[in-house]
């Protein structure tokens, strides 16, 4: 009897266990999905080996508006949208900062392929815009200048 | 307490913009070793997860070159008022902040 008890209890506490895991998960589970590798990557080739993005084209569909100068290296407005059909993944590489991978975003059920954000640049760099599309990769970027008031420490 | 995450819904002629602001350090953490002072430990989100009820429409990967406190916009076509948008977000510490808005809009 006792032991039945114990199976039992056992049991009910695996399926809460288990309950509460699937509850959590769909936050938990993207913590874990952090792109480690791409993240801590120090090159923009390095960036685009760890999303497995080979050597992507250059597309004129990926449209990227930033301010050519920017006043507040700590505070970069980008706004970006992929014309390119079937986008699931855009990722933001700013070439110059120390690890270059600064955001990427997955869109699923529709959602259109568009976001802006603000960004840290430490230096004058080239922002590259990384898009997957059906399985293929493209690439997009352009330059901000950092104003050189700020480069002082 | 403020709220860490706020959002507001703006109508647009091409869908509805959401724009998400999340109270955070979003601090890299020290490169180099300080001659003096305390180091600084690195804490920024590490993700965000937009809901439209129970769909999942962005799942972001994170990191400290976003801004302080950053701020992001999104924008969706054919929401409809009782839509019910849920942002999540995690750090590098492993707290979740978690905030939802309703879409209301008028008739006029």
């Amino acid at each position: 009897m006792q032991t039945r008890r114990r199976h039992f209890l056992k049991l009910v506490c695996a399926v809460l266990a288990s309950g509460c895991g699937a509850l959590l998960r769909p936050v938990s589970a993207l913590a874990a999905d952090w792109n480690k590798k791409g993240f801590e990557a120090r090159s923009l080739a390095d960036v685009l080996k760890s999303l497995n993005a080979g050597s992507p084209a250059g597309s004129k569909s990926i449209q990227l508006k930033m301010p050519e100068i920017a006043d507040d290296d700590t505070d970069v407005p980008i706004f970006v949208a992929s014309k390119i059909p079937n986008t699931q993944m855009i990722a933001v590489i700013v070439e110059n900062n120390i690890h270059p991978l600064a955001a990427s975003f997955l869109f699923s059920n529709g959602a259109d392929p568009a976001f802006s954000a603000h960004l840290k640049v430490r230096r004058t760099s080239r922002i590259a815009i990384a898009v997957q599309a059906d399985g293929k990769y493209f690439l997009a970027s352009k330059e901000v200048k950092v104003a050189a008031a700020n480069c002082a420490p | 307490m403020t709220d860490p995450i706020t959002l507001e819904l703006h109508r647009k002629d091409d869908g509805t913009e959401i724009e998400i602001r999340v109270l955070h350090p979003m601090e890299p953490g020290d490169t180099l070793p300080k001659q003096s002072g305390r180091p600084r430990a690195p804490w920024f989100l590490q993700s965000i997860v937009i809901r439209l009820n129970d769909k999942t429409l962005v799942e972001g990967q994170l990191s400290a070159a976003l801004t302080k406190n950053p701020r992001f916009s999104f924008t969706f076509s054919g929401i409809k008022t009782g839509d019910k948008f849920t942002v999540y977000c995690t750090d590098n510490k492993g707290r979740e902040l978690r905030s939802e808005v309703v879409a209301q809009f008028s008739r006029a």
